[in-house]
């Protein structure tokens, strides 16, 4: 296999319009053949209601097969743990809900990093609030890192959940979750991953790590929106109450109760998202093909060649890793919105503000940021002319 | 707020020519309006939808005149409320709610220059401004 950015960059009709794509990381890019799989299964879905001819019959086997890819993306020991669910924010809901509000007593407690997005932090508070557990906050060091000893420090025999992000989206740091899911093990808790970048990047191996819940979301990984994938083990996926009821979640009803249908069925309730999930496995399998290492290095050295550009402007303040596929940045003297306005204007995607992370926002000590996100179909030339759109917005805002 | 008039924003704009220089001179204008002060920048006064925090108050005086006065984080946005304010300035609540902003903006090359999301911002507060008029 090989990486051939030009060839790979060729399979993204959007990518014909003159506009410079940097924002991946709110949401990818999405590669010929996960339109074309959506299409197919819109055009014939008429044909598929009508009867149980074999291309019904194909469909059905296409759904079943994307959660077996998925369950391969992330070496989930059994297909029935991968369950579909609208995305990463749905899935650790589900996790907080389904899980934790039952088994969570007042003074126990969850901790969250300062790292993450509102959506893994949201539903804890939301949890902890039903349940009387606390949210504690594990701070980021003075580097922007979390430190596995300060965790340490934070854990109690009162800790049960410590729910952390495989890859901020704001720094693009990324935890140790090695050590942290031994932590949590070590004092009977549990690991809630929340990859919803890190997926992109580096998939993440939870049995080698050891990961009680991970999520992630198809649309940052090149896939349809509305679809996520939650992972959990089976023995925590089996003690747990369903999440929504409604059709095809259950065995038998009556009046008075009803009994839960087996995983990862008695999570899915209702009609699911069957366009998307074709069209994920369109992309699961068409990432089969894809040389991810050399792809992801051609991508972090864009970063670096961008990066190193960028650190030579007057007043800068680079909030990102420099080994990371994301740049975040912010001027001293000048407010991020001033800048991404004028970088919309030039037909740059970036994104600004607090990113959905306000937490770390402030822990950074800035008001916000600007984020330029690269992926494998960026090109040096995107690189150049946001480097020059970024040079023409500081003249005009000198 | 010093005395421009709508005539002089169009004598002012109508000699810009490219779009580095309309910006330039919406983040000049932002120079005009003073500072709110810390009490003023509260969460009440402040209008959503917005990458960054932006404020506006408003004073009536006895002639029913109103007088609003903004601010905000970034200067291109304060200097698009500088425009809409120099507008909106002087005018009664009637005349305001009938005043209409964007034919403005649409005649000084601003408005379809930025992006979609810019022009719901600059919508918002266009409607703040009509909000607080029919309030006063
Ligand atoms: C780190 C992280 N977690 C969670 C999410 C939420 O993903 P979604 O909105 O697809 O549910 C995002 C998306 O921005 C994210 O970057």
């Amino acid at each position: 296999m090989n990486f051939d950015p030009i060839f790979f960059r060729s399979q993204f009709p959007s990518l014909q319009s003159e506009g410079i794509y940097l924002d991946s990381a709110a949401t990818a890019l999405k590669p010929l053949v996960m339109i074309e799989a959506t299409n197919r299964y819109y055009l014939n879905a008429t044909t598929v209601l009508r009867s149980k001819h074999s291309q019904a019959l194909a469909l059905d086997a296409q759904y079943e097969l994307a959660r077996v890819l998925a369950a391969d993306l992330i070496n989930a020991p059994f297909n029935h743990e991968i369950i579909w669910t609208k995305g990463a924010t749905e899935s650790i809901n589900l996790v907080a809900q389904s899980y934790a509000r039952n088994r969570l007593q007042s003074g126990d407690e969850i901790i969250v990093s300062e790292l993450e997005h509102h959506s893994n932090l949201i539903p804890w508070l939301q949890v902890a609030e039903q349940t009387g557990a606390k949210v504690i906050k594990w701070e980021i060091e003075a580097d922007g890192t979390l430190s596995t000893q300060h965790l340490q420090l934070l854990m109690t025999n009162k800790t049960r959940i410590i729910a952390v992000t495989q890859m901020s989206n704001v720094t693009g740091y990324q935890p140790n979750i090695a050590k942290i899911s031994q932590l949590a093990h070590q004092y009977n808790a549990i690991i809630v991953v929340d990859g919803a970048q890190g997926v992109i990047h580096d998939a993440m191996d939870v049995q080698r790590y050891d990961i009680d819940f991970y999520t992630f979301s198809a649309h940052k990984l090149y896939g349809p929106t509305g679809l996520g994938v939650l992972y959990g083990k089976s023995e925590l996926l089996q003690q747990m109450n369903c999440w929504q009821g409604g059709g095809k979640m259950l065995k038998t009803t009556s009046f008075t109760d009803f009994k839960p249908a087996n995983l990862p069925y008695k999570f899915e309730a209702g009609t699911p998202n069957i366009a998307a999930v074709i069209g994920f496995y369109a992309v699961l399998d068409w990432l089969k093909t894809l040389d991810s290492n050399t792809a992801e290095r051609y991508t972090i050295d864009l970063v670096r060649y961008t990066y190193k550009k960028l650190c030579a402007l007057p007043n800068i303040k680079i909030h990102s890793r420099a080994n990371s596929p994301l740049l975040s940045f912010s001027f001293t003297d000048i407010h991020h919105d001033d800048i991404a306005i004028l970088l919309t204007e030039q037909n740059i995607a970036i994104r600004n503000g607090e990113l959905c992370a306000q937490p770390l926002i402030k822990a950074l000590n800035c008001k916000g940021v600007i984020r330029a996100s690269f992926m494998p179909y960026n090109s040096q030339t995107d690189a150049d002319k946001f480097l020059f759109a970024v040079e023409n917005a500081l003249s005009i805002l000198k | 707020m010093p005395l421009v008039t709508q005539d002089q924003l169009y004598a002012l704009f109508s000699t810009l020519n490219t779009w580095q220089d309309r910006y330039r001179e919406i983040i000049k204008l932002a120079k005009l309006m003073p500072i709110l002060p810390e009490e003023a920048r509260s969460i009440e006064n402040q209008i959503y939808g917005c990458e960054n925090h932006v404020w506006l108050i408003v004073e009536k005086n006895s002639q029913h005149q109103l007088n609003f006065y903004g601010d905000s984080e970034g200067r291109i946005v304060k200097g698009l409320m500088t425009i809409l304010l120099i507008l909106a300035n002087g005018k009664t609540a009637v005349e305001i709610a009938e005043f209409d902003f964007a034919a403005v903006l649409k005649r000084l090359k601003i408005i379809d220059e930025l992006s979609e999301s810019r022009q719901l911002g600059v919508q918002n507060i266009i409607n703040k401004i009509k909000n607080l008029a029919s309030m006063n």
